[in-house]
């Protein structure tokens, strides 16, 4: 599986990407955030094992940062590979999520 | 299938051909028989049946051969080839489906396994049959949004002739979009844009921010309004998830204005015309367009002191996200290797595409892949700013004031502060003279004039700097990063542009006031003849004297006055 999602009690959800973070997860990515409507919740988005992302993957965390918002909550991002670093950092993403090494 | 549908029946046995025609007659089958694989392939072709039964050993040509003859003969078309033969061992059977064949019976033939696989079959069949007829559909459309998008977004690209360009998509359609256009004070505003995705969906986005951009640029908007209106339309206008990325150039000799903008995009690179070396590296400054309601632009935006030959390199990831057969990308390395070794050839885009080309082999292309060319040479720059002919012939005989002018209109505004840094007042004032006079040919000329005049009130008045600076190279950099410092800092001090509009019978009128709140400057120094040109025609204040019929300064050098006139035809 690509994408892995834990949730923990207090209704924050980790959701884990492996291989290539592209067009191709649309779906099961926003599958794995859409249910859950806790009030405040965080959703950590754990880039460690995702060796490629594309600009769909942005557009792809930009509905997960709306997602977030209309519940109060916040996304983080943590522990991308440089080279996915420099794809959130050439787009400017790091104004808009907290990236965490 | 059932009725309507026609079965082809292979067998050399007469008794098996007999036995499979009355099952299949009982479903409603048309059937037609032949005796080896042979004649089953000129009967396929012939009778065109929607189920063939195959039999596997025969003479003259067996069912292995036949089917893979059949399938070939097939296409797009999905024809089941059910195997029904005596053979049992596993090796034969996996063979069966090996040469092309769906599925097998072994004989004795039951007739209810036979009617099941055929249903299972169907299913697959009416799959395949759905799926061709969504793709057909789709290319259909694409081929039409291709055509249209053409039309309304590549079609017109003002001077495009002169940049070396390489655009390649990845499919029919490109999320790559390279615009040129010529604002009325001459600026040449350059686009190249990335949308999230590609294919179809990228190239509807697309079509919004061609639109705005072109508007925009022809209404005289500066490069700033430009982008924030493109981000506030594209916020409202895309779904979510959806925007632009840009490499933006802004070019106008005239008013010695050159500017890029990089949003979301890999580095813009300055490269020396002959070395081909790197001069300057630009990287991106700011998100994506479209991603936030509204964000201060300026920050990605940096002005540039170039030389004559210098060349303005853009390019999308596609070139350092390109493929190769092993799996690995072109890469930002690569592509500065094959930048800094295009010494010798003429354009440095050849360099990269062939590195590219050479790099990816025959690995399918994966993204979009745009390379941009821009020569800061006498050729494109006889495209930006005024045309010659504009200022040669403003700079002929003034026209005898021998008839009153009769002022019709008055405009004044004043720019305080904080707004000074928000806004450029000049296409407003031009769209409000345009209500008054019929501008023509003036226009250009005359977004010009009042250009210059307020950009030296904003810097050298309010803003206080001194453009002796933007002569070194280091001071070029800090001045327009102190620019910005001031900008962003101001709260005080003030513009006041007063337009006066009038005509009578044979001439149009327009006088301008502005006046700034700073403590003007040696007025003395600056002399109307235009300076020996230092190889870019740097015009500036000298160019005012060129096009209006006069300009006076006061005292303080605060306050500036010039008339232009023309007259009218018959």
């Amino acid at each position: 599986m690509s994408v892995n999602v834990e949730s923990t009690a207090g209704g924050d959800v980790t959701i884990k990407i492996t291989d290539k973070f592209d067009f191709s997860l649309h779906r099961i990515f926003r599958d794995a955030y859409k249910d859950c409507k806790s009030s405040g919740a965080t959703f950590s988005v754990d880039l460690s094992g995702a060796e490629y992302m594309d600009s769909s993957a942005l557009g792809m965390l930009l509905l997960l940062r709306e997602h977030a918002e209309l519940l109060g909550g916040d996304v983080v991002i943590t522990r991308p590979s440089e080279s996915v670093k420099k794809v959130l950092t050439v787009a400017n993403f790091d104004r808009l999520f907290t990236i965490k090494a | 299938m059932g009725s309507h549908s026609k079965a082809l029946v292979v067998d050399d046995e007469a008794t098996n051909r007999l036995l499979l025609r009355s099952i299949l007659t009982k479903s409603g089958f048309e059937v037609v028989e032949a005796e080896h694989g042979a004649q089953a392939v000129d009967l396929f072709q012939d009778e065109s049946p929607d189920i063939v039964f195959m039999d596997a050993m025969m003479p003259v040509m067996d069912g292995f051969e036949a089917t893979t003859v059949i399938k070939s003969l097939c296409g797009d078309y999905f024809v089941p080839v059910i195997f029904l033969t005596a053979l049992t061992d596993k090796e034969s059977l996996a063979r069966c489906i090996e040469a092309g064949g769906d599925d097998f019976l072994t004989k004795p033939i039951s007739s209810t396994l036979l009617r099941a696989k055929i249903r299972a079959l169907e299913r697959i069949r009416d799959l395949q049959h759905e799926v061709r007829s969504l793709y057909d559909h789709m290319r259909h459309d694409e081929e039409i949004g291709q055509k249209i998008f053409d039309q309304l977004v590549q079609g017109h690209g003002y001077g495009i002739e002169k940049i070396r360009h390489h655009l390649v998509p990845a499919s029919l359609f490109s999320g790559d979009m390279l615009l040129l256009e010529k604002s009325p004070s001459g600026d040449l505003n350059i686009l190249l844009a990335d949308f999230t995705g590609h294919g179809l969906s990228a190239a509807l986005c697309a079509m919004p921010a061609a639109d705005a951009f072109r508007e925009l640029t022809k209404k005289g908007f500066s490069p700033e309004q430009i982008l924030s209106h493109i981000n506030s339309k594209l916020y409202s206008t895309l779904p979510r998830g959806m925007f632009m990325a840009l490499q933006f150039v802004s070019l106008n000799v005239s008013i010695d204005r050159i500017l890029v903008a990089n949003c979301g995009m890999p580095d813009i690179y300055i490269v020396d015309g002959e070395t081909r070396a790197i001069k300057q590296e630009i990287k991106s400054g700011g998100l994506p367009l479209g991603v936030v309601k509204s964000f201060d632009i300026s920050q990605a935006i940096h002005y540039l002191s170039l030389s004559l030959g210098d060349r303005i390199i853009l390019a999308s990831d596609g070139v350092t996200e390109a493929e190769g057969p092993a799996g690995d990308f072109y890469g930002e390395e690569r592509y500065l290797k094959a930048i800094t070794e295009s010494a010798g050839r003429e354009f440095v885009v050849d360099s990269v595409v062939e590195s590219v080309q050479n790099f990816c082999q025959e690995q399918a292309q994966r993204d979009d892949v745009s390379i941009v060319e821009i020569p800061f040479n006498q050729e494109l720059m006889d495209l930006t700013g005024l045309e010659r002919e504009t200022v040669n012939a403003r700079s002929g005989d003034r026209l005898a004031q021998d008839e009153q002018d009769i002022y019709a209109f008055e405009l004044n505004m004043r720019f305080n502060g904080k707004m000074l840094s928000k806004s450029d007042p000049v296409p407003m004032f031009i769209g409000q003279i345009r209500e008054v006079v019929e501008l023509g040919d003036e226009r250009a000329a005359l977004y010009t004039v009042m250009t210059e005049m307020y950009l030296n009130a904003l810097d050298h008045g309010v803003l206080k700097m001194d453009s002796g600076l933007k002569n070194s190279a280091q001071g070029f950099a800090s001045y327009y990063e102190e620019r910005e410092r001031l900008l962003q800092a101001l709260n005080s001090g003030y513009i006041d542009i007063l337009v006066k509009v009038g005509q009578s019978a044979r001439f149009a009128s327009i006088e301008i006031r502005v006046e700034d709140s700073g403590v003007g400057f040696n007025v003395g120094s600056v002399s109307p003849e235009i300076k020996a040109d230092e190889g870019l025609s740097r015009r500036g204040i000298p160019l005012l004297y060129e096009l209006c019929d006069s300009v006076r300064y006061n005292e303080h050098g605060n306050v500036v006055d010039a008339v232009y006139r023309w007259a009218l035809d018959g």
